[in-house]
Order: C-alpha cells, then sequence, then structure tokens
C-alpha cells in the first residue's frame, strides 16, 4: 500500500515527484487524509479556522497600548504600525508582518487565545507573515490556509527528528523552527516550487541553531516577543535569499538534525529554567524583584 | 520517536497563552490526570519536575493543571480564573518544586490525588507544542498520549485475565485497534485502544467484575470539532 506520511524533507519531495502532486501542501493534505481518515473538505476547513483564530487575534489585539501584568510588555505591534520614517529599511510587507507577529505574542502574553504555531512562545511568526503576505500580495485566503499546510509538512519533519521543546532543545525548537516552517510557508504563497520552499526553510534554521531560551522571570515575553518580529523578518530574507537562487549548502533533514546535535551541547540553564543569559541580567533581576513585591503586597 | 504527527498537532493547538509545553501541555496533564482518577479530587498534591517547577508562575502552569484537573480544555478561556473555580468545586490543592529524578523530562508532573479514602499517584510529561504523555499509574508504566480514545483497567493478575476482559467488550460489538498490557507485581494495567465511544453503563461493569482493581475510559483530545 502506497502511503504518504514523510519523515524527511527527502521523502516528501520524493512524494511529490512520484505522486505528480502539485505542491508541498498537496501531500500534507493526503498524509492527513490517510492519518486521521477525514475527508480533504474537512481538513481544510479545520486549517481555516484556525487561520481565522489567528486573524482574530491579530486585529483584536492590534491598538491594544495595554501591559501585560509584569509591564514588560504592551504596545508594541501599535508601534510598528506607526511608525513613519522614508528611511524605514523594511518593505510594506515585512513592515506589516512584525506588527502583526508583535499583536498575536501580546495577544499570548495576556493569556488571550492564540494557535500554537507551533509553539506558543513561536505563535506570531506564522500569522504575520502569511495574513501580511495575503494582504499585500492581494491573494485568496485559501493560498493562506494552503500556506499553513507547507509550514505543518515541514513542522512534521521536525517533530519526527528532533523537538519543539525549548525545556529540551532551547529557541532554537521554538523560533527557530517556525521561521524555517514560515521560510517555506511564504515561499510557496509566490509561486515557489517546493525545493525552493525547503531551501529557504534550510537557510532559516540554520541561522537560528543555538538559540538560547532565556526568558526573564520565566514568562513569554521578553525577549520572546520580540524575537517573534525578528524572526518573521529572518524567514522572508531566507525566502528571498532562495527566490534569487541561493542554496543551502547544507540540505533541511541534516539542518534538522544538527539541531538536535546542538541541543545536546546546550546547558540547562539555557533551556527555558530561566538560570541563565537574559534571565539573570541585572535588568532582569530587578524586573523579578518588582513583580515578587507587587505580589506580596 | 515512533508517534505519529497530525498537521494540527502542529499549527495548534489552539491555546489560552502563553506557553504550549507550560500551559496547553500542562492543562492536558491535568484532564488526563482527572480521566484516570474518574472524578475532580478532593485534595491534590501536584510536584513539578525541573523547568515546570522552575517557571511556574510565570506561564499559569498552576493555573492551567487546575483547570485540566476541573476539565477545562486548553482553550477554554477560563483557565485564567481555575483557582477560583477550584474553590468553589472544594478541590484543595498544593504546588511544590521536587525534583523527580534525573532521567525525568525537564517538564514533568506527579499528582497526588485523593478522594473518599482512595489516593492515586499519576506522573506525566509535557513534551512541547501542547503534547503531553502520561507515563506512570501508581508506579505501573504507561504511555498515554490522549491522541486516542482508550479503556483503562487495572486489575489483578491472580483472578482475573486479559482474555476474559477482551471477550467482555467483545461481547458489546467495540472494535478494538491496539492493546497494551503492562505488568506489576501481581496487577497488570490493560490499556485498550478502541475507536468507539465507551458507555459509562459499560466501563462500569467491566469496573465490577471479579478481579478487576478499577476501569476507565480515557476520552481522546480530538483536532476536528465534534
Amino acid at each position: 500500500m502506497s502511503s504518504f506520511q514523510f519523515y524527511s524533507a527527502k521523502k516528501l519531495l520524493n512524494l511529490i515527484q512520484d505522486s505528480k502532486a502539485m505542491n508541498i501542501c498537496d501531500i500534507m493534505l493526503k498524509a492527513e487524509e490517510e492519518l486521521t481518515r477525514n475527508n480533504r473538505d474537512r481538513i481544510f476547513e479545520n486549517m481555516r479556522y484556525r487561520l481565522s483564530i489567528m486573524k482574530d487575534a491579530i486585529s483584536s489585539e492590534l491598538s491594544n497600548e495595554k501591559k501585560s501584568k509584569s509591564k514588560m510588555i504592551g504596545g508594541e505591534s501599535e508601534k510598528m504600525k506607526e511608525i513613519k520614517n522614508e528611511n524605514i529599511f523594511l518593505s510594506e510587507i515585512m513592515r506589516r508582518a512584525c506588527e502583526y507577529s508583535l499583536a498575536v505574542m501580546e495577544k499570548n502574553a495576556r493569556m488571550g487565545r492564540i494557535v500554537a504555531a507551533p509553539t506558543a512562545g513561536s505563535s506570531g511568526i506564522l500569522p504575520g507573515g502569511i495574513i501580511a503576505t495575503e494582504e499585500c500580495l492581494h491573494l485568496s485566503e485559501d493560498k493562506s490556509v494552503e500556506a499553513l499546510f507547507t509550514a505543518g509538512a515541514i513542522g512534521i519533519i521536525i517533530a519526527h527528528n528532533a523537538t519543539f521543546s525549548a525545556a529540551e532543545a532551547g529557541c532554537q525548537a521554538e523560533v527557530g523552527a517556525s521561521s524555517a516552517m514560515a521560510a517555506a510557508a511564504l515561499s510557496s504563497m509566490r509561486g515557489m516550487s517546493p525545493e525552493q520552499c525547503i531551501n529557504a526553510a534550510a537557510l532559516a534554521l540554520k541561522n537560528m541553531l543555538g538559540l538560547a531560551c532565556d526568558p526573564i522571570g520565566g514568562l513569554v515575553e521578553v525577549p520572546c516577543v520580540k524575537r517573534n518580529a525578528l524572526g518573521i523578518s529572518h524567514a522572508m530574507t531566507a525566502s528571498d535569499m532562495s527566490l534569487a537562487g541561493i542554496k543551502s549548502v547544507v540540505p533541511f533533514d541534516e539542518v534538522v538534525l544538527a539541531m538536535n546535535n546542538v541541543a545536546k551541547s546546550m546547558g540547562e540553564n539555557i533551556r527555558e529554567t530561566s538560570r541563565g543569559g537574559l534571565a539573570v541580567s541585572d535588568t532582569a533581576k530587578e524586573i523579578i524583584e518588582r513583580i515578587r513585591e507587587k505580589r506580596r503586597k | 520517536m515512533s508517534d505519529t504527527w497530525s498537521v494540527f498537532d502542529i499549527i495548534g493547538p489552539i491555546m489560552v497563552g502563553p506557553s504550549s509545553s507550560h500551559t496547553a501541555g500542562a492543562c492536558k496533564l491535568g484532564i488526563m490526570a482527572r480521566y484516570i482518577f474518574g472524578k475532580t479530587p478532593k485534595i491534590v498534591h501536584i510536584e513539578l519536575h525541573g523547568s515546570f517547577g522552575d517557571v511556574k508562575e510565570g506561564h499559569c502552569t498552576d493555573l492551567a493543571i487546575v483547570g485540566g484537573l476541573l476539565g477545562m480544555l486548553p482553550s477554554n478561556k477560563n483557565i485564567c480564573t481555575s483557582d477560583e473555580r477550584a474553590k468553589e468545586e472544594g478541590m484543595e490543592y498544593s504546588f511544590q518544586a521536587n525534583n523527580l529524578g534525573d532521567d525525568q523530562h525537564p517538564n514533568t508532573v506527579r499528582f497526588t490525588l485523593q478522594a473518599d479514602d482512595r489516593t492515586q499517584v499519576i506522573t506525566g510529561c509535557s513534551v512541547g507544542g501542547g503534547k503531553a504523555i502520561i507515563t506512570e499509574i501508581d508506579k505501573i508504566p504507561v504511555y498515554l498520549t490522549g491522541n486516542y480514545s482508550s479503556l483503562l483497567v487495572c486489575f489483578d493478575n491472580t483472578n482475573f485475565s486479559l482474555n476474559t476482559l477482551l471477550q467482555h467488550i467483545a461481547q458489546k460489538n467495540i472494535t478494538i485497534v491496539n492493546t497494551e498490557t503492562t505488568i506489576y507485581k501481581n496487577r497488570t494495567l490493560a490499556d485498550i485502544e478502541i475507536k468507539e465511544y465507551f458507555y459509562p453503563k459499560t466501563v462500569q461493569e467491566i469496573s465490577t467484575l471479579n478481579g478487576v482493581e478499577w476501569a476507565r475510559y480515557i476520552n481522546h483530545f480530538s483536532h476536528y470539532p465534534q
């Protein structure tokens, strides 16, 4: 019996070739149909529902300048929206992606409802990139839903060979994985080939290897919120590089294994314990003291 | 990793923030512990190992676990106020950061649940992206992911057997997908993966069979709207 399950990018590309599928999204849908015995429409609509939650998170959070409980976060997306400078480096699509990523992460920090993609700490990257691209390139909503399946396919390869747990592998497994997924997803939205999509994911993930998870006070706020905006800009750069024909010397599957290997060398202090890195900076100590005092009152 | 991954494990779960492993995964562990215990506990002691213990408050891990124990799903907005709900329902709880052993996953939690003179100890871990696994029930090693519906039956293997149990289930015309058993001393824990729903009456019947200590139906977490 032929199967559409895949555990590597190599297998994914072979499946696309053998089944004459159009793209990564097609194979991902077939694999999900096979795994869950749900029909294609139901699966597609389920993903559309997730996209709608992502859109809600963005629209409800924009212009919300309220600070989070810790006072570390709040109003970032608004600032990114209002930026007016003729010398701005970012293109409109990238600026908007950053604004939206920040909005989702602010929502998350306030215990709002979001879609983990693949985790909550990296939940701003995909919505930011995909929705900004949909708007700026005037694409149909279906294209965004398809992009989420493409992102999911990249995520599944990472899940099978590594992890999304920052406690095991640091932030490379969260923002790193998410930006690789976004690089492929956004590439697919502008019609790049499956090989180019996977190459973009490889370029994005490579540059995130070894990223520490060192949140201040254990909160998903600093550096997580801003790192999502930087993560989506990073994914867009990777996609543009792939579009330009720049190839990752190390193929995607090997980059994922390298991520695992790097994780083994990372100390516990920088794996979501808040015992190292930014979490023990002088500023972090002051903030934690302030939060504790507030709690005692 | 031999697990299967649905695309909605990756683009999902839909959840209340801020952390998939420390909030959504923690909440799932709470729900699974509740399913296994069979009801809302009167008193529950929760030990948090590793990263779980270190960043509990920042990630609302405590509220998420309590919410789960009260039956709330990770997408339930009321998780933020689960401490108040616990008071209303008369569930007492306590948290403690504890080293549960170096071989444990960094996000491990151990529940000691009590009600009606009954105590159960359940251990599980949150493995990232909102996925959670129950690894031990009363010292018996298990591997419950919540991906499938299953019937859990703990029995004394000196006067009951798996065959008797399977025969009983077969009579109800229930399709068994997979059966896993773990034996610890004179007790066996059978994890019977099924396709259909188990009626509470059937579970009740099984739990009263001679030699059966307890039986529970564990509903799976569906990625699809019901």
